[in-house]
C-alpha cells in the first residue's frame, strides 16, 4: 500500500506545482520575463487567505477566491508599474523580478507575525482505506487544480483573448499585424499567472505552518516543472508537474528527503539533454 | 539613439531596484553606530556593546524574538543598578541586534558587520547550524562568542573563547526517554526526524547512548529545515510503526508541520521535543488535541525563585506573550558576563573568558537558581551551562481541548 500512498502524495504535490508553474510558463511565454516574484505571490495568496479568515472572519471557501483575486490584482499592478518596462529583456527582467521578490518578502517579514500561522478549512477530515490516507483538503487541492487548469486550457484554446495570448506567445510581430495589442494582453496574462500562484498558496495554506518564506520551495520546483514541460505549454506543465511530484514523493519515501529536490534537477538535466525543448515545448 | 534611452532607463531601474532590495533586506538588522564595542574617556561613563546575531526572520524568528527580549531584560537590569565598574569607570550595556535568519551565509555577513565593522567584543549567536559561520571570525578577532545553540563541536580546548549558554539536547532527550520508558515499559522503537544540517547530523550520534540506556531503538530520517510538505517523509517514517517521534531541534514551522501531517496520516503516539519548544504558539497553530501526550524537556512552567518570577514578568511585559523559558539562559548569560567583567576588572575578552568560569549568578534558567558555566564533569564539555532537565507532558483538557502542559519530572 506504500506505493499507492507515494503516488497519491506525488499527485497532490504535483497539483500544487502545476498551479504555480502554469502561471510561470504563461508569463514567460508572453512577457519573456523569468518571474522570480512567483514565490512571493504564492506566499501572499496564503497570507491573504489567512488574514481574511482569521482577522476578517470570512469563511475559508470565500477567502480563497478573494485572496487569489487580490493577488491577481497585485500582479497586474506589478506588470503595469514595473515589469512592463523589461518585457523581452531576459536578464534585466529576471534581475528586477528577483529584486521585487526580495523587497516583497522582506516587507512581509516586517509586517507579518514572526511565529508560524495556520488556518482552518472545512475539509478537515481524512479518507482512509487499506492503510492509504488522503486528507479531504488534499483531495480538494487535486480537484481544484485540475478544474482550474482545464478551464485555463479551454480559455486559451477557445476564446478570442486566449487566441491573442497564443498569437503573442508565438510571434509578437505577426500578432501585432493581426491587431493584437501586447500592452493590453500582457497585464491580463500576468494577472492570470499571479491569480494561479495566489490560489496555489491559498489552497496549500491549511496544510502547513505559514511563514514569509512559504513560496521559496514551490518556486524552485516550479522552475524545474516549466523547464521539463516546455516553456509556454500548459499540457506539458501539467505532465511535468505530476512527474516531478511523484519523483519527489518516491525519492523521499524510498530514499531520503534531502535528495528529492536534487533528483528533480537531475531529471530536468537528463530531459534537457535528450529533448532540449522539454516534454511538449516547440523545437 | 532611439533605443538607447529606454535601455538606459531600464538599466538604471535595475540598479535602483537591486539597491532598494538590498536595503530592505537589511531592515531586520540594526547595527552599532559606534566604531568600538566599549567606549569610555576620562572619568565619563562608557558603553559595552553586546552583539546578538539571531533570527528575526524565517522559520526560527520566534526564537530570535524570545532571545532578544531576554537579553534586553538582563541589560535593563544591569544598567538600572548602574552598570559594571572597571578600573573606576562605569560602563553600561547596549544591545545591538543583527538578523542572521538562522542562515550560515547571513550569519557570516552580520558576524563580520558586528565584529569587524562595529568592533563588538562580546557576541551571542543563535543556532548550532550557523555557529560555524561566525566562530572563525570571532576567533580571528579574539572576541568572546556565546552560542545559544545545541551541538558541541564548537566547544573544547581549541575554542577557549566560545561558550554555550544553552542546555544539552542529548541530556534533554535522555530525560524524556527515561520518562517515556517508565510510562511505556513495553515500548521498543521510536522515530527520529532531525534537520538535515550540522545540528541534526551532529546531535544524532549523541542520542545513541540515551536510547540504549532506555532500551529503545530508533530509525533516523533527515529533512530540510525549511521543508513544508512532509507526507512523503512521514509515509516512510510511519512504515516502521514507531511508538514516538523525536523531532530534535526542529524549528517551530517544521515541527508544527510534522505533528499536523503525522496525525492526518494516523500516528497516535507522542512527539518528543528535546529542544526549544513553544507550547503556547504550537497549541494555537495546531488542531485541538494534536499535541496531547507529547513530551518536552527541559521544561519549566513556573518560576521557582524571585529571580525567575522577575524575569518571567519582565518577559511578559516586554513581549505580551508567555515566557519561552529556554531563553532565560540568554538572560542569565548576560548577567554572568557582567559579573565576569567586574571580576576580571577588564574588558579584554581573554581576561573576561577566564573569569566567566569562576562566577555564578542567581538566574532565571530552569525557573530560577544558581547558574554557572561547567559541564566538564556532567557531559565532558567545558564552558557549557549546567542545568536540570525536568520533563513536561501535554495532557488532555485546556481551552478548546488544546491540551495542558504539566511538569512530570523534576529533572
Amino acid at each position: 500500500m506504500t506505493l499507492v500512498q507515494v503516488l497519491i502524495n506525488g499527485v497532490v504535490l504535483g497539483s500544487t506545482f502545476a498551479l504555480m508553474a502554469v502561471g510561470l510558463t504563461l508569463i514567460f511565454g508572453i512577457l519573456r520575463v523569468i518571474n522570480f516574484t512567483h514565490g512571493v505571490l504564492f506566499m501572499l495568496g496564503a497570507y491573504a487567505t489567512w488574514f481574511l479568515e482569521t482577522r476578517a472572519g470570512i469563511p475559508y471557501l470565500v477567502s480563497v477566491p478573494l485572496a487569489a483575486l487580490a493577488v491577481g490584482a497585485f500582479g497586474v499592478a506589478l506588470e503595469l508599474l514595473v515589469l512592463r518596462r523589461f518585457r523581452g529583456m531576459l536578464v534585466e527582467g529576471a534581475v528586477v523580478a528577483l529584486a521585487l521578490a526580495v523587497v516583497i518578502q522582506n516587507a512581509a517579514v516586517l509586517v507579518l507575525p514572526s511565529t508560524p500561522q495556520t488556518l482552518t478549512t472545512p475539509f478537515d477530515s481524512t479518507i482512509s482505506s487499506h492503510g492509504v490516507v488522503l486528507s479531504s483538503q488534499r483531495a480538494f487541492i487535486v480537484v481544484a487544480a485540475f478544474a482550474l487548469l482545464t478551464a485555463l486550457a479551454l480559455f486559451i484554446s477557445r476564446t478570442r483573448l486566449g487566441r491573442a495570448v497564443r498569437a503573442l506567445e508565438q510571434n509578437v510581430y505577426a500578432a501585432r499585424l493581426q491587431g493584437v495589442d501586447p500592452d493590453r494582453v500582457a497585464p491580463l496574462v500576468f494577472g492570470i499567472g499571479a491569480t494561479l500562484a495566489g490560489l496555489a498558496g491559498a489552497l496549500i495554506a491549511p496544510l502547513q505552518a505559514l511563514l514569509p518564506g512559504a513560496g521559496d520551495q514551490p518556486l524552485l520546483a516550479s522552475f524545474v516543472v516549466v523547464v521539463l514541460g516546455g516553456m509556454g505549454s500548459v499540457g506539458g506543465t501539467l505532465v511535468a508537474a505530476l512527474t516531478i511530484g511523484i519523483v519527489q514523493s518516491g525519492t523521499t519515501t524510498y530514499w531520503t528527503a534531502p535528495a528529492a529536490v536534487a533528483t528533480s534537477f537531475v531529471l530536468a538535466i537528463v530531459v534537457l539533454v535528450v529533448r532540449p525543448q522539454g516534454f511538449f515545448g516547440n523545437a | 539613439m532611439r533605443k538607447t534611452a529606454p535601455r538606459l532607463v531600464a538599466i538604471v531601474s535595475v540598479f535602483a531596484a537591486v539597491i532598494t532590495a538590498a536595503l530592505l533586506a537589511g531592515c531586520g538588522s540594526s547595527s552599532s553606530s559606534s566604531g568600538s564595542s566599549s567606549t569610555a574617556s576620562g572619568g565619563e561613563d562608557g558603553t559595552i556593546d553586546y552583539g546578538l546575531l539571531t533570527a528575526l526572520s524565517g522559520s526560527t524568528a520566534s526564537w530570535g524574538t524570545a532571545e532578544k527580549a531576554s537579553d534586553q531584560i538582563a541589560i535593563d537590569e544591569i544598567n538600572k543598578r548602574g552598570g559594571v565598574e572597571v578600573d573606576g569607570k562605569k560602563y553600561k550595556f547596549a544591545l545591538k541586534t543583527y538578523d542572521n535568519g538562522y542562515d550560515p551565509t547571513k550569519t557570516a555577513t552580520v558576524g563580520r558587520q558586528a565584529i569587524e565593522q562595529d568592533g563588538i567584543q562580546f557576541v551571542e549567536n543563535l543556532g548550532g547550524g550557523t555557529v560555524a559561520a561566525v566562530q572563525p571570525i570571532a576567533e580571528r578577532a579574539g572576541v568572546l562568542l556565546f552560542c545559544s545553540c545545541s551541538g558541541s563541536e564548537f566547544l573544547g580546548e581549541d575554542h577557549p573563547n566560545t561558550f554555550r549558554p544553552y542546555y544539552d539536547d542529548a541530556q534533554s532527550l535522555a530525560s524524556i526517554l527515561q520518562y517515556f520508558k517508565q510510562k511505556n515499559p513495553s515500548a521498543t522503537h521510536i522515530a527520529q526526524i532531525y534537520t538535515d544540517d550540522d545540528v541534526g547530523h551532529e546531535t544524532i550520534p549523541l542520542t545513541e547512548k540515551p536510547l540504549e540506556e532506555a532500551g529503545l531503538t530508533s530509525s533516523v530520517t533527515y529533512v530540510p529545515r525549511d521543508a513544508t510538505e512532509l507526507y512523503p517523509v512521514l509515509t516512510k517514517v510511519l512504515q516502521d510503526n514507531p511508538e514516538a517521534i523525536d523531532v530534535g531541534a526542529s524549528p517551530e514551522g517544521l515541527y508544527d508541520g510534522m505533528v499536523k501531517q503525522a496525525r492526518e496520516l494516523g500516528f497516535k503516539g507522542p512527539f518528543m521535543f528535546p529542544d526549544a519548544f513553544d507550547f503556547s504558539s504550537a497549541s494555537k497553530a495546531l488542531p485541538a488535541g494534536d499535541l496531547v501526550g507529547s513530551l518536552s524537556a527541559p521544561c519549566n512552567l513556573t518560576a521557582g525563585s524571585a529571580t525567575g518570577k522577575k524575569w518571567a514578568k519582565a518577559y511578559e511585559d516586554m513581549t505580551g506573550e508567555e515566557p519561552q523559558w529556554w531563553s532565560a539562559q540568554s538572560h542569565d548569560n548576560v548577567l554572568l558576563l557582567a559579573e565576569a567583567i567586574e571580576k576580571a576588572q577588564s574588558l579584554e575578552p581573554d581576561a573576561v573568558a577566564e573569569a566567566m568560569s569562576e562566577v555564578s549568578v542567581e538566574g532565571a534558567t530552569s525557573g530560577g537558581g544558581t547558574v554557572k558555566y561547567g559541564g566538564e564533569e556532567a557531559f565532558g564539555l567545558p564552558r557549557a551551562f549546567e542545568v536540570p532537565y525536568p520533563v513536561c507532558e501535554i495532557t488532555p483538557g485546556g481551552p478548546g481541548g488544546r491540551g495542558v502542559q504539566k511538569q512530570v519530572t523534576k529533572g
